[in-house]
């Protein structure tokens, strides 16, 4: 017969645990609706930038910029992966990794000299294991990154692109479509493959009515010379964001369905320690009878 | 002018906008803002405008108040009198540390310069000197150093 002791001792220790799962769903939630509202704040920005290369193209101005330009010859690759620090994210991590494994393998084939960086305890880890040390690693994005962090870190790329120490880049995240819906994926960030909004120059235009004459100052062509470069640290700056708001999604989905493991586990343990219990008291009666029944025999 | 600032009332919307949030965003006089190649200064009834923004002092004026800040490069729009200042970086001028900002463009001039690319770069370290200082100084970044921001005073001859 099972002892009813040690299943009220796991019971209570189920307890705790979920205790703890519960707690940790809470925080994920406190946090991601956080990061939430940063996530919508930073919109704002790349609302208007989109506006304006909207109206740049309207101006008639050619959209050409080094940093557009794919390289003909792929000496060397970086590819960035970004996950969290902590880990109690069900797959978050490990469909990262996954996709960034699969990218860096391709890598090995396009470009004769990679380089692989790693923002995030749990993807250090995850490649040390599989053999491959990230060159350079970060542990100091959390789930509030900054744009003046993240714009050092850009502005280390732009630079390396632009003196031609690297000729492409490609960001490993987890991209964030929805509350209910986010996505591990690999994006090829230099050379960019387009300027926000370059692609739908008339969407900007009819929202203002009339079309208007813009005075540039200095020029349009110097303005475009900022705007690239100045997008792609915004785009850089949305990966981070996106992984942010992603992880805390991913973390408060995992902890709500260890917390409801940990209810169903509870239920099952009182079963058994009540089944046990009364087994151990009917057992007990029986022996106090049958003893009765021998004493008047 | 006159006309337009008359059915304008002769105030503006300053808004100003770095990538991670909306700064400010209110009524103005006078917006002064510091162009590529100059400082402009932009009042109601301003003929629509996009520029290119440098580093140096943005001040907004409304009645007796003046609020100054530190811009590092980025854009400016002026349409129907609403003035968008999209910048990498904003700060109240009162918050910037000259002697972290002398600090860092001796360590920006020291840099390499001998290929075109590289005193392009050279040329943005300098501009930025002042940044990410005020904030954390936590963990570091990609290569660069934390630093502090530069003085808007040794910037802005002008002031």
């Amino acid at each position: 017969m099972v002892n009813p002791r040690a299943l009220d001792r796991r019971r209570r220790s189920i307890r705790s645990i979920r205790k703890i799962t519960r707690t940790m769903e809470l925080i994920a939630t406190a946090r991601f609706k956080k990061a939430m509202d940063r996530a919508s704040a930073a919109t704002a920005y790349t609302r208007r930038i989109t506006q304006l290369v909207a109206k740049l193209a309207q101006s008639g101005l050619e959209v050409s910029h080094p940093l557009l330009q794919p390289r003909p010859e792929i000496k060397h690759a970086k590819l960035l992966v970004i996950t969290s620090n902590r880990g109690y994210c069900g797959g978050y991590n490990g469909n990262v990794v996954r996709a960034a494994a699969a990218r860096w393998n391709d890598l090995a084939s396009a470009a004769p000299k990679r380089s692989l960086e790693v923002s995030g305890k749990r993807g250090i880890g995850a490649f040390k294991y599989r053999g491959q040390a990230a060159d350079v690693t970060f542990t100091h994005f959390e789930d509030k990154p900054t744009f003046a962090e993240v714009d050092v870190l850009a502005t280390r790329y732009l630079d390396e692109y632009v003196t031609g120490q690297i000729d492409r880049l490609d960001v490993a995240y987890t991209v964030f479509q929805s509350a209910g819906r986010q996505a591990a994926t690999v994006e090829t960030l230099l050379p960019l493959s387009s300027l926000a909004g370059s692609g739908k120059p008339a969407a900007g235009a009819e929202a203002h009515g009339p079309t208007k004459m813009y005075e540039f100052l200095p020029s349009a062509k110097s303005i475009l010379e900022e705007i690239v470069p100045t997008s792609f640290k915004v785009k850089v700056f949305k990966c981070f964001l996106d992984a942010a708001v992603s992880e805390q999604i991913a973390r408060m989905v995992a902890m709500k369905a260890a917390t409801e493991n940990a209810d169903k586990l509870i239920k099952t343990l009182s079963r058994h320690y009540n089944r046990a219990r009364q087994g151990r008291i009917t057992s007990e009666l029986l022996d106090v009878i049958g003893g009765v029944e021998a004493l008047k025999g | 002018m006159a006309e337009s600032h008359e059915t304008t009332g002769g105030t503006l919307q300053c808004i100003v906008v770095t990538p991670e949030t909306t700064i400010l965003d209110e009524p103005a006089e006078f917006v002064a803002v510091p162009l590529y190649d100059g400082e402009l200064g932009i009042a109601a009834g301003h003929t629509p405008l996009l520029g290119r923004l440098g580093y140096g002092e943005l001040r907004i004026r409304k009645g007796a108040s003046l609020q100054r800040f530190y811009v590092d490069g980025g854009f400016v729009e002026v349409v129907d009198d609403v003035v968008t200042v999209l910048t990498n970086n904003a700060m109240p001028a009162d918050q910037v540390d000259p002697a972290v900002a002398a600090e860092r463009l001796s360590a920006a001039l020291a840099r390499p310069a001998h290929t075109p690319e590289l005193m392009e770069i050279r040329d943005r370290w300098w501009r930025s000197r002042g940044r990410n200082c005020g904030s954390r100084g936590t963990g570091n970044n990609g290569g660069a150093t934390a630093v502090g921001r530069p003085a808007a005073r040794i910037l802005n001859p002008m002031e």
